[in-house]
């Protein structure tokens, strides 16, 4: 059946594709980052596209007007578009790895997909591209510092120099927030999480909540900036459990200093993100140019719980749309130089396979002319056509008479098509 | 030493701006830029941008990240959500979100048929009769909301009442309230954190100078 002339043939809203240039950017930023997660450990897995929504939505702490749901026609079940991988990499351990000894460090690279609420905010992206770790079985401090250099080295590593790592604790707002009558919690929790002060004086008016539970919760909603805030904290936080939190920031924030990266930190106790999720110390990644964060991530310890493998567990996830605009944003560069580029016409195969050995990338224009053959190179970008004559350059028409480079000669050649020479 | 050195503001043009003003100007911002008579959507003053916008837009460009911060009343926020924090009530543009009907209406309405709803602000207009359990047919209008009632399109509106004097002079009041609207400032997630050397002091100037304006 031909198409309805009234589909559009663009995919629906908030899905995209992904064009040569930019695959090959994005391609190259992903190689380096799952790279980098392998070199500490991390081992690589790939999960299915859905699942079934009870299994996943037990990991989930997202608003469930934003799922996709659908019925899985086979088993009459309903089924969920991962929304999230991190319940699919717990299921995993939970079942099918849980007889590995742990550690378990897993890596994983795919897309989420989340319904967008026409009422919901201005951004309708439904399909994000993650890039992530789960660290589970390692309850101390230093599996919480380890994900969060993983974070620092993977957003250096694509090229981006200018970010910041902001820590937070679910346990302090937890704390403050406990003692509030169960329907002004959520409220206050919601004002708190927007830093609404004047919303959250009111909400506490309502309460008739005075003294010391007040000055808390209203001190939170300031408490932010740079790590001496932890400082400031522990004048207005004396409960135990406040306390206990100040401490293990203060633990990981120091053994991320010592590994050199004090400068990147900052602290918001405030931070309600995730709070159900969070059991412990978490993080966001944050730089100037998508005006979200690029990632987030942190410890949570009843998670794999839920799939019937209690154990403590921390790790974090990169939105890679959100790091490759922050890339652009700083625009240092950080596009990979693609390798040198050849159109070929009429060109013996032997020369075509020495090219190609030696990593440039040729694609061969059968019936084409030399016009037709220049046309082709400069709308798709590459550098030089090839002809029996010898090599034309496509930025300005320079000439090179070495119709077959001798092995030695292909550095010359590719120096020579980047005008390098 | 992260930071862009130009603080960028969205600022609402039209009812709020001149109330603004005064804030600003004790807050310390040159707030000159901004009373020239010109069609420059982008005003420059030292160290920040103004960007003028239209105040539903607001929001939008803060949470974008086109502006680091804003102004902007809670009825536009209470509408749709957004992904924001709102640091500092300033306490103008005072107001409030109100369900009004004709004089000698009936409300609630008896039961036996639908409620009919004409408002700019159906999310709210929704979210609200759903929590009365009022079931509810939402009318969206763009203005001259108090039309509806007086024509038969609708038998209530959800609006912005400020005096009431609108209402009174079309034979229309208030039922009910809704919700109590003022102005607050809002700052982008990322923008917040990582300019905040720069904006903390002008947050904490328009704490100090909040409510103080007529």
């Amino acid at each position: 059946m031909p198409p309805s002339p009234t589909l559009p043939l663009a995919p629906p809203s908030g899905m995209d594709d992904h064009l040569p240039d930019e695959t090959r950017a994005r391609a190259s930023v992903v190689a380096r980052v799952l790279d980098l997660f392998g070199r500490f450990g991390y081992e690589r897995v790939i999960t299915p596209a859905f699942e079934h929504a009870d299994v996943l939505e037990r990991g989930l702490e997202i608003d469930r007007r934003d799922l996709l749901r659908f019925v899985e026609p086979e088993s009459g079940e309903v089924a969920l578009l991962r929304p999230d991988i991190t319940p699919q990499i717990a299921r995993i351990i939970a079942t099918r790895l849980r007889d590995r000894p742990a550690p378990w460090r897993l890596s994983y690279h795919g897309t989420v997909l989340r319904q967008r609420q026409r009422t919901g905010r201005a951004r309708t992206a439904r399909q994000r591209t993650q890039l992530g770790v789960e660290h589970v079985g390692t309850a101390s401090r230093e599996a919480d510092a380890e994900v969060i250099e993983l974070a620092i080295e993977a957003c250096r590593i694509a090229g981006l120099d200018r970010f910041r790592i902001e820590l937070g604790h679910v346990g302090v707002p937890r704390a403050a927030l406990s003692g509030l009558p169960e329907p002004i919690r959520s409220a206050a929790a919601d004002a708190l999480a927007r830093k609404d002060v004047a919303e959250l004086e009111g909400r506490l008016d309502v309460a008739g909540l005075d003294g010391e539970p007040r000055r808390v919760l209203l001190a939170l909603a300031e408490l932010y900036g740079e790590p001496d805030v932890v400082h400031r904290a522990r004048r207005v936080l004396t409960d135990a459990g406040s306390r206990a939190a100040l401490d293990e920031i203060e633990a990981v924030h120091d053994t991320l200093g010592e590994r050199g990266h004090g400068e990147r930190l900052q602290v918001d106790l405030g931070d309600l993100r995730g709070h159900a999720y969070y059991t412990g110390v978490s993080f966001s990644v944050l730089a100037e140019g998508p005006g979200e964060p690029l990632g987030a991530g942190g410890r949570y310890d009843r998670l794999l719980g839920r799939f019937g493998m209690p154990a403590p567990a921390t790790g974090f996830a990169l939105d890679l749309e959100h790091l490759i605009w922050a890339l652009q944003h700083a625009s240092t560069g950080w596009e990979p130089r693609p390798p040198p580029r050849v159109v070929a016409v009429d060109v013996r195969a032997p020369i075509l396979d020495t090219l190609r050995t030696g990593g440039v990338q040729v694609a061969t224009l059968p019936e084409a002319d030399a016009q037709e053959a220049l046309a082709f190179a400069r709308a798709w970008r590459y550098d030089a056509v090839l002809v029996a004559g010898g090599f034309e350059r496509v930025s300005d028409g320079a000439r090179l008479q070495s119709p077959l480079p001798a092995d030695g000669e292909l550095i010359a050649l590719t120096r020579w098509l980047r005008h390098e020479e | 030493m992260l930071e862009r050195d130009e603080l960028v503001w969205a600022i609402p043009k039209g009812r709020v701006l001149a109330q603004l003003l005064p804030l600003f100007e004790r807050a310390g911002l040159d707030t000159a830029p901004l009373t020239v008579k010109s069609r420059k959507l982008i005003r420059r003053a030292a160290g920040c941008r103004f960007l003028l916008l239209k105040p539903d837009d607001v929001p939008t460009y803060v949470e974008y990240g086109a502006a680091d911060v804003g102004v902007v009343g809670r009825d536009v926020l209470l509408e749709r959500e957004y992904d924001l924090y709102m640091p500092v009530d300033l306490g103008i543009g005072c107001c409030r979100l109100a369900v009004a009907g004709l004089v000698d209406a009936a409300y609630p309405p008896p039961p036996g048929r639908t409620l009919r709803v004409a408002t700019k602000y159906p999310n709210v207009a929704r979210r609200f009769f759903a929590s009365r359990g009022l079931p509810a047919e939402i009318i969206f209008v763009q203005g001259s909301v108090e039309l509806a009632p007086l024509t038969g399109l609708s038998d209530v509106i959800v609006d912005i009442v400020e005096t009431g004097e609108t209402l009174r002079q079309n034979g229309l009041k208030v039922f009910e309230a809704v919700a109590e609207v003022t102005s607050v400032v809002v700052a982008n997630r990322v923008g917040l954190k990582l300019k905040r050397a720069r904006i903390a002091p002008f947050l904490n100037a328009l704490r100090g100078a909040e409510g103080a304006a007529p």
